[in-house]
This record gives C-alpha cells, structure tokens and sequence, in this order.
C-alpha cells in the first residue's frame, strides 16, 4: 500500500442548470483515495455524494456541468482530457458498480454476452478467451455454477446474484479504482454483509482501490479504513473510520451516527 | 406459453407463399412466359389447374412467378425502409436537441405528402421496373420505424444499463446498436411485418396501372390489368391473382397482430 492518493478531487464544484434555475450539487469537495484502501463516502441522499463519483469519469447527465475543480487520477487531470480518451479509463481503470443490479443489467443479453462484450471492449481477445475469463471472473465474485449462468438472462437471477456480476464485469478489465455507488442498497440485509465480504476479498486479491458510496454509516464502519462525510455539496470531515466512529468531531456525523439503530439501547 | 392463433395462421400463410416463390421452377412445368394461342381463356382443368389467360400462358404458373414478385418488393421495400428508420430513429431519439428536431420536421413534411401520389410521380419520372418500385417504396415508407425506434429509444436511454454501459468505456455507436435497439426492436418488428404487407398491396397497385413491374414478367398486378379486357368471359384470371394479393396480405397482417399481440407489455397473462 503506497501513501500517495490514486484519486485527488480538489475544490470540485458541480451545478445542475434546469430551466434558467442553477442548484449547486457539489460545492468544493476535496477528496483524497490512497491507493488500495477502501474509502467510505457517506453523507444523505442529496448531498453530492453521487454527483461527485460521477465526475470521476465525467458521467454526469447533460444538465450538470462541472464549474471549477481539479481531479486528478493515477497522475492524471480528468477534467482536460478529451471524450476519446476517458472512454478508455471507464471501465479499463475506473469502472463502478451501481444502485440497482436489476436495472444495471441490459435485460435482452445474457450474462455472458454482457461479460464477454466488456472483455473484449478493452481487451481485443477472442470470442472463447473472453469466454473463459468470463467464466473465471463468475468463479471469482462467488457465483456457484458460473458456467451455467453464463447462458442465463438477468431476470432469472436474484438481485444478490445480478450485484455479483455486475462487479465481476467492473472488475473484468483488472480497474485501478472501482466506485461502488450505493451497491448494497438494493439488496438485503445477509446479501449485503456478503457483497461488503467480496468488495474487500477483491481489494486485496486485485490490489484494488474503492471509492464505496453509501448513506449508511455502519456499512462503512464494516469495511472502509477511511471515511469522508458529506453534507450539502462539502465534505465536512475526512479521517480513519476507527477515529471518526469514536469521537465524530462534526455535529452533522455525530447525527449520523445516532441514526444507526443499536441493539444494547432502547 | 399460450399459442397464437394469429401468428400460427399468418406464418403458414406468409411460409406456403415464400416456399411457393422460391420453389416456383420444381413447382410448375410450364414456362411464365410461354405464349401457346391454342391453349387461349382455357377454363380451370387438371392441366391447368387455374387456367389460361388471353395468351394461352399457365395461370398458376403466371401467380407462383408473379409471387416471386411481390415478395420480394416486399422485403426489399422494407428493407430499405427499416434500414433508414432505424439510422434516423435512433440518431434522433439518442441525441434529441437539434438533430431531433431536424429529423422529426423532415419526417412531418415527409408524413404531408400523399406517399401513393408521391410514388407515382416518382415512377412516372425514373421510369418503372421492378427496381424501381422497390426503391420508392422503401423511400416513402420508413417514416412509422423512425418513429417507433426514436420513441422506444427516448425512454430506454434513460434507463440504468445505458449509463452502466458508459461507465465501461462503450462509445455511443455501441450504446445504440448494442443496447439500445435490440432493446426497442419488439414495435419494429411489428411494424415491419405490416409494412411487408402495405409493399405488396402498392406494389400490386402500380403495377396494375400500368407503373409497377412491366409486362412480360408476370406480377400479381399486371395479370389483373391483362384480366380487365377479358373479365366477362374468363372469371379465373381475375379471381386468383386478386385472391392471391387478398391471402398474402391478410397473412402478413395476421402475423403482424399476432407479434403485437405477444409483444404488449398490457396483455394479460
């Protein structure tokens, strides 16, 4: 594990212009992801967390427009490269995974043309290479008979199933960052736990760097040595998730931590 | 699954008329074209099973050629017709802004003229044969699966697998051909099949008025022109090529609402 960050967001400003009204999404983020660590982003829904992983890429919806800011991956600036070449970053070094695997998935392909097309999108590999790579990466995200789903359709899986080949195909191309967004909020409690067991099983298999979004505190606190938390657009506080779990210095993450339903109190 | 009678009886239909064109040659011994003065407005017989015409030719043999035909100005009409829709339906439905909106007046000012008019005109002007025909059909008529794939396209773009798709490095090209039609295609298909049907039908009309395909080949219309001078004493001429054209298209469009009906996400079941 190297000290010095993969991924540096610096003073990311983002608006959302809708008829005529400007709403600031993202006011002066700064973020630093160390690489091979998971950094848990948190915040509630509305306060950016999603805009600002969005920019990572620049996939932002036509609406939004990223005013000011600096990113910075792998030695990088995001923001001066053209479309041709963040083409060849998404899904070959920055890949995410998202909300809703039933949604994520194009439901008139099966998974294995979906794998093997994303293989080959950056790879150039033959048919049956990408076919077996396909089918190790299945093996790989805990998929049982993954030679079989091959040939399944999205809808004949569950929703933990489809969650586990949508991160099979974000980390086919072997990502440096993979930005998870809200990936266990689709799915139930025992799924979730086993998606969190598999985010950081790949971490340390593919020396892997996560950027894991999410609005639940304790999902955080399960995996990610670092946290930031966001409010409104900012991130209002950045450290160890040990250090701010135990002594939250911001009003706004003591809050959030008391909204984590305990066993011991009633 | 439930079966369709719909698509049962509109494929066995749509099926004996593709086997008995393709297969035209093995089926009937006798020459389309072959004139034999003798033979002249011979009722039906088991020689001739649906008779002679003016000029003594084979009828069924006439039909099952003329078939050939009507089938193919069938599929390549549409063709084209699927082939522009498709490109202009989904430029302007992924892209929307300007492109859309250049793409949708040309389809409105397209959608202003009489297509049939059009298409005489045209013909009148290049001149007819069978190429022809297949081509200004196929131009005036792919302005329905432009808008079908634009609308289809419009509410599937907006779904999470296309922004999943980006987000793995697909380029736009790879967004619409791989994801977004193969998504959008069910209405197309439909409509495709009802346009196959809609070809035939203008197809046999202009050749009927003396601008489709032109005499000697034989075609669904062009008997019934010939047919017209002799309809008092040979009924036969008349009936099966018009009977043909009724079958044939009422095959397509049992097909076609057969696929809409498998195709509607409102069906119950």
């Amino acid at each position: 594990m190297k000290d010095e960050p993969l991924l540096e967001i610096k003073d990311l400003h983002v608006d959302f212009r809708q008829d005529g009204k400007t709403v600031e999404a993202v006011r002066g983020a700064d973020l630093k992801v160390l690489e091979g660590e998971i950094l848990g982003l948190v915040g509630e829904s509305g306060s950016g967390k999603s805009v600002t992983a969005l920019s990572v890429t620049r996939l932002l919806p036509a609406s939004a427009e990223i005013e000011r800011g600096e990113i910075l991956f792998d030695g990088r600036e995001i923001l001066k490269l053209s479309e041709e070449q963040l083409r060849r970053i998404r899904g070959a070094q920055i890949s995410y995974v998202f909300q809703d695997p039933a949604t994520s998935l194009n439901p008139v392909f099966t998974i294995g043309e979906q794998l093997i097309e994303t293989i080959r999108l950056h790879h150039g590999s033959k048919q049956g290479d990408a076919f077996d790579i396909a089918v190790d990466l299945l093996k790989d995200v805990g998929m049982p008979s993954s030679k079989e789903m091959m040939f399944s359709y999205p809808h004949q899986l569950s929703g933990g199933m489809k969650q586990r080949v949508m991160i099979a195909m974000a980390v086919s191309c072997k990502p440096k960052l993979l930005i998870a967004d809200e990936p266990t909020t689709a799915l139930d409690v025992t799924i979730q736990a086993q998606i969190l067991e598999l985010l950081e099983k790949l971490r340390e298999e593919l020396n892997l760097t996560v950027l894991l979004i999410t609005h639940d505190l304790s999902i955080v606190a399960q995996v990610a040595a670092k946290t930031a938390v966001m409010q409104e657009g900012k991130i209002v506080e950045y450290g160890d998730t040990d250090l701010i779990y135990r002594k939250p210095s911001h009003p706004y993450t003591k809050k959030l931590i008391d909204c984590i339903p305990k066993m011991s109190r009633r | 699954m439930k079966i369709n009678k719909f698509i049962v009886f509109g494929s066995l239909i749509v099926g004996t008329m593709c086997v008995s064109a393709i297969f035209a040659p093995a089926i009937s011994k006798y020459d389309p074209a072959g004139v034999n003065l003798e033979n002249a407005l011979m009722p039906p017989s088991p020689a001739h099973i649906m008779g002679t015409d003016s000029l003594g030719r084979d009828l069924f043999t006439r039909m099952i050629y003329g078939g050939r035909v009507s089938l193919s100005v069938g599929f390549v009409a549409v063709g084209i017709a699927v082939v522009i829709g498709l490109v202009l339906g989904s430029l302007a439905g992924y892209y929307g802004g300007w492109i859309d909106s250049v793409i949708c007046r040309f389809i409105d000012i397209m959608l202003c003229f009489p297509a049939f008019f059009l298409m005489l005109s045209v013909i009148a002007m290049v001149g007819p044969n069978i190429f022809n025909v297949m081509v200004v059909i196929g131009l005036t008529s792919w302005t329905g699966v432009a808008r079908l794939i634009r609308a289809e396209i419009l509410s599937l773009k907006e779904r999470e697998f296309v922004e999943a798709a980006r987000a793995t490095g697909a380029s736009d090209f790879r967004i619409i051909v791989r994801h977004l039609i193969p998504n959008g295609i069910g209405p197309v298909l439909v409509s495709v099949v009802l346009g196959i049907a809609g070809a035939i039908l203008v197809e046999a009309a202009l050749s009927f008025l003396g601008l489709g395909v032109q005499p000697p080949t034989a075609s669904w219309g062009n008997i019934l022109t010939e047919a017209k001078s002799t309809l008092g004493i040979a009924w036969w001429i008349t009936v099966f090529p018009g009977l043909a054209i009724l079958v044939t298209v009422l095959g397509y469009n049992l097909l076609g609402e057969g696929l809409r009906e498998r195709f509607n996400p409102h069906r119950k079941g």
